[in-house]
Formats: structure tokens, C-alpha cells, sequence
């Protein structure tokens, strides 16, 4: 099912706020490497550098040194920015490393995990369901099993205009349990999740919203491990981890696999480890209403609800806490046009919020340097395909030019293919199959590169399309991710 | 050799390097050894009464009618279990004065099953459990496994717990033991000066006898003049019920804040305060003698309560807990959790619900102006002395 978004730019007809933090930070970059480069040039081998200066000085009383050859001012610019790729690159590069040595060998933190007594608070589980007759039933059965203090959790199933029979199926399994299951039948208003989510926010009346999508099953414990971390009260969110369930249908949901748990088991924890910026990812986690509130609620015209969110609601001086160990079972997609169109829709909601909050994060006050550096590559994530492409194609015209020595050439090659794929990459990948125990499944990690170039592509069309076609709010499609009938049963 | 074939076999040559590293995947592909779904935590695994529910499960399966058999009689019989461990069923007077079958190597590898109160001697190492029907009375010195009695539980001092104890009805931690693992109860949870623990779980925890009554507590706060954000000389913003305050601060004695306090480095409530909300600190934080807090304390560092401190919600510390003398956490109505890395136990603090030190807590020895007369007896001996 295809969405149409309404809304417009928020930063109207100025350029994005992320253009110039990345036009000075490519820059930097370049200068950087184009110093160390010339710098490099000017050291011979030792066993040479006797004879050429021999000869220099034995030349020089004859004839004045030739000035080095200058190239036109588009060469020297290009060079620039490619040197400037690739230091940006090796940024990502470094960050992701470091995640990953983090997660081995770094000091984890899980401060809310052992909070099993408690005086609950009364909860709201909101499950957006739009045509998702295959799927919800198996939810909503497990909502109706979750171990939490009778009274105090509400499951409001939101039935978003489906055309199928998900409305049918969640009526009958709420009668079951009327005082528990509170079906919301949504008939109209604006499309996307972030609109239905809004419009169910105004039948919440409890301080913590938990949000599944249709497709998770959550486990009996779920809900109070979740719950957990709101009552400190700097928390303005919490997230969880996404385990595939169905694994092993084809070498698509194997590759997913292994990237879920790289950005979840290893990216999204070593942030954690590190006060840095755990991002709400708008399924098996939640956020504590009157936080949300306060930094403007769902936006309706948001692509990325999550992100929005997370965003918004770091600039407001909350936190977003990610629970490693509070583990729920998905559906990847198990088509690559699902998973392109996937990819795509993600793209363009981080995008979006890279233009609204870019300029802002960098400035704001409450944040610490590194809350702002790593919110900022976050953000930049999605961007990074076009900036990868573009260096591929500098770097080839720059050879062709003869102003490129190969090294570089194999340097981005190296660098862009282990840093890019969806935050996932490889060292996180590898990492993250260490910590989960999965020998078996590693060994196909070199497959990944087949995700990566599919990624390459969605990503570059979907960030080109939106700030060189129209703006990140015009025109842009809620794409549903289809789903497949449930297949594999666990205990 | 022709230049097609040396373009040919330079090709295989980078072709073969090329995809080397995706054999193992396609063989992997090809057997499929590795497609089942991560197993994701269940919570049973996290529960504390998680193994005295499924030894509980193996003594009513497995040995029930021998244990009921044993109850009043002084004989003892023995058999083994489905997995080949030994047991023994003891009652009447073989309980009440059970001397464990030894091994060669002078340790008791046989589960001890008792339909009576049993009573265990001291100086004993017991690598399988020991269960009591009625109750258990550990000797002192000892070793265990694991300890599960229906009724009360009292470990001798200067015992070890290896795995997990836990009792229906009240449970006494006698000086100097070392509880590893899980100890739980149905009732109260008493640790005595000296002991050691990691994670403990009881309708009320008691930790120690000495240091006398309780404080007096202080004067209540003012209920008309509460605590203003333009009242602290910092920086407040305020949204959604809270007080978020840039650097650090104090909230003065005996003052009255309806908010929840978010403070961007350390926190301190002065003497008799009251926070009608939680409080976190992302350095640390230390509550003022007879100060209140109905809601969570939290901090990112050290959270060090003071003399008679009373919080309503979870204690979280990412470093260190420090409850001090006559301290109260959570309530029997509404119990919580004190979760850290260590925690330091002053006598006469109460908690309901969750103790958990993922490194270790503590009850020190109490130095000679605490002690009083009742507990004035030798020092005990370090846990790490009692493991050696």
C-alpha cells in the first residue's frame, strides 16, 4: 500500500542546514589530506633522496628548478574534495571500528536491566496496523499473555483504514479481553504512521506509550523491561532490540539478519556504552508522553517518526535509552523491491530530519561535544552513498587525469566498502555474530556486500530525488513494507 | 606461453583471490547450518526463584513420595535421581542431627532431602543441594550449593553459598557468609554485619541489627513554601513536571520540591528534604540525613543515601549504592528494586523488594562505637578469607 504525504519544508527556501557543518567539514578534511599528501610527495626513499639531491644541487648551478606543473583550478577543486571523501569516510570508518572495540572490549551498560520489582506504572501499547490481516493476530495473542500487573496495561490495536480483514480480526480478539484491548477503528485523517500514532495519542491516558509494529511479537516480560528505564526521569525514550525471525527463507533475510544484529547488538549499544545518541527506532520501544509533548508531539508530516523523535527530543534535554536485552522477533523483508523500497522510505525520513534538526543539534546547548559529533554522523548516515558515489567517480576522472597515485584509489575502495550499508557494517557485523554467539551465519558476512550495493543505489536515488528534485516534504510516498505470512514458529 | 593465456591466467589468478572469501558462504548456504532465529532472553531465565522452581519441579517429580515417606521416621533412605545425582531422604531424629554422608575427599555429594526440620553440622562442603521441607538450620563454616527449605532458612555464619537459597518463610543470614548468586523468600531476608551478597529479592530485606533505634525523623518540610526553580542560583528549565538544572546544586535543608529533579552533574539534598517526584544525577547524588524522595534516585556515578533516608521508587547507580544507617527503600505495598555495580549496607536498612549488586554489596563490620552489646562478639573474618 502506497501513501500519499502531504507538507512542505520546514526550512522553506533556504539551503539545508546540513550543507555547510558538511561543506566545512569535507573541506577540512581535504585540506588535511591534501597537506599530508603533498607532505608524503616531498619525502623520498632515503636511499634516493642523496642522489636527487645531488643532482638538484649539481642542476642548480647550471639552470633554475622547473616549477611543478600546475593543474586548472576544476582539477586542484576536485582534488580537494575527494581528499575531503575520503576523510570523511575514514571518520566513519574510525567510528565504527571504535563501536566495535567498544562492544568487545569496552564496559557495558545496562543500568535498568535488573529492575524486575517494581511499582509499575500504568502503560499504553499502541500497534499501528494498516492491511496487516496476515500479521496482527499473532500480535494481539501475545499481548493478551504479556506479564504485567492486571489493570494497568492498555492495548490500543490501531486499525488505520485497512482494506482488508485486519479491522475483523482485531474486534474479535479484543472482545475477548474488553477491559485490556481497546481497538482504535481510524477512518480518516492524513496518511503514514507518524499521523496515526498522533491521532491515537489523544485516547492515551497514561504517562508511558510503548509502540509495537504489527508484525512483532513481544515476549511475557517485555513490556516491564521496557517500562524499566522511565522512571528515571531523564529518560524521554526507550528502545529495544529487533531479533529476524524469519531467518533462514532466503540469503536476503540471512544478510538482514546479520545486519540487525550489527546495528543493534554492536552500533546501538556501544552508543549506549558511551552517552552518546541511542536512536529510537518507532517499534518495541516507547516514550514517555509528557516528553513528547513537550518537544511537539508525532509530526505528522515526518518520515522517520522515530528519528524525528529522537532528535527532537534530545535537543529537549531527554534521553533515549537502548535496552540491548529487551529482545523482540520481527519480519525482515524477504524481497530485495521490499527491501529497496524499505531502504528508500528510511532514507528520506533521515534525510528529512538531517534538514530540520542538522543546524539545530550543532548548536544546541544542552548537549555534550560528543552527543552533537555522533548525532551529526548519524544524521549524515544516509547522505554518505551520494558523498561514497561521488568519490568513486572524482577518483576515476582524477586517474584518468594522471593527479591521483592508485593508493588513494584502493584507499576509498577499502574504506567506503567497509563503512557503508545502513549503519551495519562489517566490523560491527562480525562483531556483533561474535557477542550473539552465530559462527555458522559469519561465514557469509562477505555477502553483505551484495545489501551494501543495493543500499548504495536505494540511498543515492532516494537522497538525490529529495534535495535536488523537491524538498524532503513534497511529494514524498509512505511506503508500507509488505509483509509475508508467518512461517517460522518459535517456543 | 601466449599473451592470451597469460591474460587468461592472470584473470583465474585475480578471480580466485577474488572470491576466496566466499566460499565459506556459499558453503554455508549450501548446508544451511546456521539459519534458526536468535534465541531471545526469556524472563523466566532473569527470575530469582528461577532454579528453586525447577529443583522444587524435580523433588515433587521425582522424589515426593520419599520425602513424605521420611517425615516422623528416623530412618534414612537414599536413591538417585533421573540425571544420576545421589539423594538422600532424612526425617524425625535423622534430621534433626543429619550427618551428611562424606566422600573420600571429606565433601557431601549428595542431595540432603528432608521431610523434617533438618539440622545440618557445621564444617561441612555440600557440592549438591540440600532441601528441608519444614525448615533448614545451617551449621556454621559451611559450604552449599544450594539451599532450599519450605519454611524458615537460617544459614551459621561464616557460611558460602555457591548458586542460590531461597526459603517460603523467612530467611537469616547469620555473620560473615557469602551469599553467590540468588537469595530470595517469601517473608523476611535478614543479613547479619559481615556478609556479602549479589542479589537478593524478599517482601523486606533487613540488613544487620546494630546500631540501635532509628534516628528521630526530622521536621517535616514546609507543605505551604515549596522549593521554587528561582529559588536555586542555577540555571532551570522546566517542562513536563520537571526541573532540568545545569551544573551543579544543592537543595537546601528541609526544603519542599513538588518535581521530578534532572541535574546535569552532581545532586544534593540537604537534611529533611522532600522530593515529591525522583531524582537523577548524572554524576552523583547524596540524600541528606532523614530526606525523602518518593519516586526513583538515580545517578550515573554514586548514589549515597544518608541516615534514615526513605525512597519510594528503584535506586539505579551505575557505580556504587551506599545505603546508610535505618535507610528505607520501596515499601510492603509497593516494593522496588536497588540495582548497581556495588552496594554498602549500613545497619538497620530496609528494603522491599530487589536488591541487586552486579559485582557485590556489603554490610561491614560495624567498628566499636556502632556495635551494641548484643553484637559485640568476635570479628568476622573477611569474605575473601572464608573462600580460601
Amino acid at each position: 500500500m502506497t501513501r500519499t504525504r502531504p507538507g512542505r519544508s520546514r526550512t522553506g527556501g533556504r539551503p539545508p542546514a546540513w550543507i555547510l557543518p558538511a561543506v566545512l567539514l569535507a573541506l577540512a578534511a581535504g585540506l588535511v589530506g591534501g597537506a599530508l599528501a603533498q607532505a608524503t610527495d616531498a619525502v623520498d626513499v632515503p636511499g634516493d633522496s642523496r642522489v636527487a639531491t645531488e643532482a638538484a644541487t649539481s642542476e642548480s648551478r647550471y639552470e633554475v628548478e622547473p616549477p611543478p606543473p600546475r593543474h586548472p583550478l576544476v582539477v586542484r577543486i576536485m582534488e580537494v574534495v575527494f581528499y575531503g571523501i575520503i576523510g570523511i569516510i575514514c571518520i566513519y570508518l574510525f567510528r565504527h571500528w571504535f563501536f566495535a572495540m567498544n562492544r568487545v572490549l569496552g564496559r557495558q551498560r545496562h543500568p535498568y536491566l535488573d529492575i524486575d520489582t517494581a511499582d509499575w506504572p500504568a502503560v499504553t501499547v499502541l500497534v499501528p496496523a494498516h492491511n496487516e490481516e496476515l500479521v496482527i493476530a499473532d500480535n494481539l495473542e501475545a499481548m493478551l499473555d504479556l506479564d504485567y500487573p492486571e489493570g494497568l496495561l492498555k492495548v490500543i490495536p490501531i486499525n488505520d483504514r485497512s482494506k482488508d480483514k485486519t479491522g475483523e480480526i482485531i474486534d474479535e480478539i479484543a472482545a475477548r479481553r474488553p477491559a485490556m484491548i481497546v481497538p482504535f477503528h481510524r477512518k480518516k485523517g492524513a496518511d503514514g504512521k507518524a499521523a496515526a500514532l498522533a491521532d491515537a495519542m489523544e485516547l492515551v491516558k497514561t504517562e508511558i506509550v510503548l509502540i509495537f509494529d504489527a508484525d512483532y511479537i513481544p515476549g511475557r516480560g517485555l513490556i516491564k523491561q521496557l517500562v524499566a528505564p522511565f522512571f528515571d526521569p531523564e529518560v524521554g525514550a526507550v528502545m529495544g532490540r529487533v531479533v529476524p525471525l524469519n531467518v533462514g527463507r532466503n540469503l536476503l533475510t540471512r544478510a538482514l539478519d546479520m545486519e540487525r544484529s550489527g546495528g543493534y547488538q554492536v552500533d546501538q549499544q556501544a552508543r549506549m556504552n558511551l552517552h552518546l545518541v541511542p536512536q529510537y527506532g518507532g517499534t518495541v520501544g516507547g516514550v514517555r508522553k509528557t516528553a513528547l509533548e513537550a518537544v511537539g508531539g508525532w509530526h505528522h508530516d515526518s518520515l522517520a517518526e522515530d528519528t524525528d523523535a529522537t532528535f527532537r527530543l534530545l535537543m529537549g534535554g531527554w534521553k533515549t535509552v537502548y535496552q540491548n536485552r529487551s529482545e523482540c522477533y520481527e519480519q525482515v523483508p524477504e524481497t530485495w523491491p521490499t527491501r529497496m523500497a524499505q531502504i528508500f522510505r528510511w532514507a528520506r525520513g533521515h534525510n528529512q530530519v538531517l534538514q530540520r534538526y542538522g543546524w539545530k543539534l550543532l548548536t544546541n546547548r544542552r548537549l555534550r561535544f560528543a552527543e552533537k559529533l555522533d548525532g551529526f554522523l548519524l544524521l549524515h548516515v544516509y547522505v554518505m552513498s551520494l558523498v561514497l558515489l561521488l568519490g568513486w567517480g572524482l577518483g576515476v576522472i582524477l586517474w584518468y587525469l594522471a593527479v591521483l597515485p592508485t593508493s588513494l584509489l584502493i584507499i576509498l575502495a577499502v574504506t567506503s566498502y567497509s563503512t557503508l550499508g545502513n549503519f551495519a557494517l562489517f566490523f560491527e557485523i562480525a562483531a556483533a555474530n561474535h557477542l550473539d554467539g552465530s559462527h555458522g551465519r559469519v561465514k557469509l558476512l562477505p555477502f553483505i556486500l551484495l545489501g551494501f550495493l543495493v543500499s548504495l543505489i536505494s540511498v543515492t536515488r532516494a537522497t538525490l530525488t529529495q534535495f535536488l528534485g523537491r524538498g524532503p516534504g513534497k511529494g514524498v510516498r509512505w511506503e508500507k513494507t509488505e509483509r509475508t505470512p508467518r512461517r517460522t514458529q518459535w517456543e | 606461453m601466449g599473451v592470451i593465456s597469460a591474460v587468461l591466467f592472470l584473470l583465474g589468478f585475480v578471480l580466485f583471490w577474488a572470491l576466496l572469501p566466499y566460499l565459506p558462504g556459499l558453503r554455508e548456504i549450501w548446508q544451511r547450518t546456521d539459519i534458526e532465529p536468535l534465541r531471545i532472553t526469556r524472563r523466566s531465565e532473569v527470575d530469582i526463584r528461577y532454579f528453586a522452581r525447577g529443583f522444587r519441579r524435580l523433588i515433587k517429580d521425582d522424589v515426593a513420595e520419599a520425602v513424605a515417606a521420611s517425615r516422623g521416621q528416623g530412618e534414612a533412605v537414599a536413591g538417585t535421581f533421573p540425571r544420576g545425582d545421589r539423594w538422600l531422604a532424612v526425617g524425625g531424629a535423622e534430621a534433626a542431627t543429619c550427618i551428611p554422608p562424606l566422600d573420600n575427599d571429606g565433601v557431601c555429594s549428595t542431595a540432603i532431602l528432608a521431610g523434617d526440620d533438618l539440622h545440618l553440622p557445621d564444617d561441612t562442603v555440600h557440592v549438591a543441594e540440600v532441601y528441608g521441607a519444614a525448615g533448614v538450620r545451617g551449621g556454621a563454616k559451611s559450604v552449599y550449593r544450594a539451599l532450599l527449605s519450605d519454611g524458615d532458612l537460617h544459614v551459621g555464619r561464616e557460611s558460602v553459598i555457591l548458586r542460590w537459597i531461597h526459603a517460603d518463610g523467612d530467611l537469616h543470614v547469620d555473620t560473615g557468609t557469602l551469599l553467590c548468586g540468588r537469595a530470595s523468600c517469601d517473608r523476611t531476608l535478614r543479613l547479619e554485619e559481615g556478609c556479602a551478597f549479589e542479589r537478593l529479592n524478599a517482601p523486606e530485606v533487613v540488613f544487620g541489627v546494630a546500631g540501635g533505634e532509628a534516628p528521630p525523623a526530622p521536621p517535616a518540610p514546609d507543605q505551604e513554601r515549596p522549593l521554587e526553580p528561582k529559588d536555586l542560583p542555577n540555571k532551570v528549565e522546566v517542562t513536563a513536571h520537571r526541573w532540568f538544572v545545569l551544573g551543579k546544586f544543592e537543595i537546601p535543608a528541609g526544603r519542599l520540591v513538588r518535581a521530578d529533579l534532572v541535574g546535569s552533574e552532581s545532586v544534593v539534598l540537604g537534611p529533611g528534604c522532600r522530593v515529591e517526584g525522583g531524582v537523577k544525577a548524572r554524576q552523583d547524588l547524596e540524600i541528606g540525613d532523614g530526606a525523602q524522595v518518593t519516586s526513583a534516585a538515580v545517578a550515573g556515578r554514586d548514589v549515597t543515601l544518608g541516615e534514615g533516608v526513605r525512597v519510594g521508587g528503584p535506586v539505579i547507580s551505575e557505580r556504587t549504592v551506599t545505603l546508610g544507617r535505618h535507610c528505607l527503600v520501596g515499601s510492603p505495598e509497593k516494593p522496588t528494586t536497588v540495582t548497581t555495580e556495588t552496594i554498602t549496607c549500613g545497619s538497620g536498612a530496609r528494603c522491599h523488594g530487589t536488591v541487586w549488586a552486579r559485582e557485590r554489596g556489603v554490610l561491614p563490620v560495624p567498628t566499636k562505637t556502632e556495635k551494641t552489646p548484643e553484637t559485640a562478639t568476635e570479628p568476622v573474618p573477611a569474605t575473601e578469607e572464608i573462600l580460601s
